[in-house]
């Protein structure tokens, strides 16, 4: 089985030779989806995050391979990915929130995201890196582990709790519940702080 | 209520000689902290400590040896600390001068706390919900759509021999079921117990409890219904396309297999989890569960159980069942009871920003909700009341440190089963219980609503 697995449009495409690259900066993680010069056309799916593209005067190809060539760490990241987050109960996160809710025990549970290996090769993370996990909704940095043969790929696992609740849609179809498994996000690695 | 802190229940003090550190054993003491409810606890008590839990799991263990007494203050008004006497004014005040109030929670107190949370609600005309409608809720609705083929836990560990449980993980949400009530003990007709047995996974992911399992199906996401469905067609005897398995991402040669050997268990059990209620389908999904137990009755024994998560969301749907009609989500604004999810139900009370105060009793809908009903809770006045500095107590408007049911209070409380079973408590605190300051809540409402009109 695997999930649905769609990368974003990237920004730009044809027609280097037609005027400036358009700016795209990094949506802040923080101040949740501020993006600078959006194209018209594009959609919270399809935006590009990945190049942290500053001003750019790529106005030829020269230009923008000369640029690249020079900030390789941001042009090599891999792009975002689409997932299905179920958030769940742990043990972990059962003896965490006894002991309290503000200690190293339930909050590493609730912040550690669950990946599929294979998927965690895909987008280039290891271990304890961070990533960051957004929709249409929140906008979130967590950690990563692997899920080992738990997961399937296309899956990600996380402890239901502050991040997995930001994620969450007030929507409950009429049944009193929000959806809160089964989420559609994207994920990328997160650099920087 | 002097029974609800009297000492009959069954607690064996061995004092010793050093009144400054009494040590006692507490047996059958109840654990509350999922829907298992084991009450065959036996505590260690060493003055306000829990020092030992012998035969709790390891939540079971994290509940009794983390809920001891804390230096709080009685209550908080707005960030001030204050005494419980102001605190109750002021919480009255905020619920009596509220336009559409919620109620909320009530599923980690006593079923008579949470019958005088229903009065207090119904005394000022609001909302009254309980955790149930981000839980089992969905299977609430179901309930009334299809039914529910039932038995106690008791039944299950003496008759099943063919386990489905789908959408769960109780090896780590409720681990002693599987030891408790429903895997491994022997029987009175499953007298080899596990290997009298066959278990059967139903999961997106291979969690722990799969290895516990004879068969483990891993199913796609958002397919609960249709695989449930599928099955109802087989037991039913109709063709079903071979297309299931692009849908669900299990073989119709499999769940043919599967069938086969449910027609021919004994006593089936389903036992199902939030995997079936919180996602695409909720309620839906539920019901598709519920149907196939029920109709696999023309064959042989089945029923279909939902896994609780807190040790009295029973309770809190018998105790709103009796007292309105309903389960949870249930309105009493115009004087009788109305039930809707999705406009009654907190969730949605909160999201669209349609309740302007709330009294929140034993939860922690802060930790949990949907980021718009966070967003709205803390813009609105509430009550909480909570043993702990939860992170609804700390935007609380009053926030009331309690006892904790079942450590320092008794009470009654409702096993998954509703089956239910009176509380133990381990030592005293000085903390007054949900019961005592709800009642002195309710008071005060009341007093202000009797009293005679001035002017």
């Amino acid at each position: 089985m695997r999930g649905i697995k769609s990368t974003p449009s990237p920004s730009g495409g044809e027609g280097w030779g037609e005027g400036r690259q358009a700016v795209r900066s990094r949506p802040s993680c923080e101040s949740g989806r501020e993006s600078a010069g959006t194209p018209e056309n594009e959609t919270e799916n399809t935006r590009s995050s990945t190049f942290d593209l500053a001003e750019t005067p790529c106005e030829n190809r020269s230009q923008f391979h000369e640029f690249h060539a020079t900030n390789r760490e941001l042009t090599r990241q891999p792009m975002p990915q689409e997932f299905i987050l179920i958030p769940g109960r742990t043990s972990k996160q059962g003896t965490g929130l006894c002991e309290g809710k503000e200690k190293d025990t339930y909050v590493g549970e609730i912040t550690t995201l669950q990946i599929n290996p294979d998927d965690m090769q895909s987008l280039g993370v290891e271990d304890g890196d961070l990533v960051r996990m957004w929709n249409d909704v929140g906008d979130v940095i967590v950690s990563c582990k692997s899920g080992k043969a738990e997961l399937p790929p296309g899956l990600l696992f996380i402890g239901y709790g502050d991040k997995s609740s930001q994620l969450m849609h007030g929507e409950t179809h009429g049944s009193g519940m929000p959806t809160s498994k089964c989420l559609d996000v994207f994920v990328e690695k997160h650099v920087g702080e | 209520m002097d029974r609800l802190n009297s000492k009959h229940m069954s607690i064996a003090p061995q004092q010793t000689e050093a009144d400054s550190n009494p040590l006692k054993i507490v047996k059958d003491a109840t654990c509350t902290f999922c829907g298992c409810v084991c009450d065959d606890m036996e505590l260690t008590v060493e003055g306000d400590r829990i020092t030992k839990a012998k035969n709790a799991c390891v939540l079971g263990k994290a509940w009794f040896f983390n809920h001891h007494i804390e230096e709080r203050p009685e209550a908080l008004i707005e960030g001030r600390p204050a005494k419980y006497e102001e605190a109750f004014d002021v919480a009255a005040e905020i619920l009596l001068n509220a336009t559409y109030p919620v109620t909320y929670g009530l599923s980690d107190t006593t079923s008579e706390a949470q019958r005088v949370a229903v009065a207090i609600t119904d005394w000022i005309g609001g909302n009254v919900d309980t955790t149930t409608s981000v839980c089992h809720g969905p299977s609430g609705m179901a309930f009334q759509g299809v039914g529910e083929v039932t038995c106690s836990l008791g039944e299950i560990r003496h008759r099943a021999d063919f386990l489905i449980f789908w959408g769960g993980n109780p090896a780590e949400s409720h681990p002693r079921h599987f030891t408790r009530y429903s895997l491994m003990p022997k029987g009175e007709f499953v007298p080899r117990g596990r290997k009298d047995r066959t278990a059967v996974l139903i999961d997106v992911r291979k969690t722990k409890s799969a290895k516990a399992a004879d068969i483990f199906l891993q199913i796609k996401p958002r397919s609960d219904f249709e695989l449930a469905w599928a099955l109802r067609g087989l037991a039913a005897g109709l063709d079903v396309d071979e297309s299931v398995e692009a849908k669900t991402g299990i073989s119709l040669d499999t769940l043919k297999d599967l069938m086969q050997q449910m027609k021919q268990a004994r006593f089936g059990a389903i036992l199902f989890g939030m995997g079936v209620t919180m996602t695409r389908g909720k309620h839906i999904n539920s019901e598709a569960v519920l149907a196939l137990a029920r109709d696999m009755n023309r064959h042989t024994r089945w029923v279909a159980k939902p896994m609780r998560g807190h040790g009295n969301v029973t309770g809190a749907d018998n105790v709103v069942s009796w007292s309105t009609g309903y389960p949870f989500g249930v309105n009493l604004g115009r004087g009788y009871p109305r039930f809707n999810p999705g406009e009654f139900t907190t969730s949605d009370l909160l999201a669209r920003r349609e309740a302007d105060a709330a009294l929140i009793v034993a939860s922690d809908p802060m930790s949990n909700f949907s980021q718009p009903a966070r967003d709205h809770f803390k813009t609105i006045k509430s009550v909480v009341l909570d043993p702990k500095l939860s992170d609804t107590a700390k935007v609380a408007t009053v926030a009331f440190t309690t006892s904790t049911y079942g450590i320092n209070t008794a009470g009654t409380v409702y096993r998954m089963d509703d089956i239910p079973i009176p509380l133990r408590p381990a030592f005293e605190s000085p903390y007054k219980s949900d019961y005592d300051i709800l009642k002195a809540i309710e008071k005060r409402i009341r007093d202000k609503q009797l009293a005679p009109a001035t002017g």
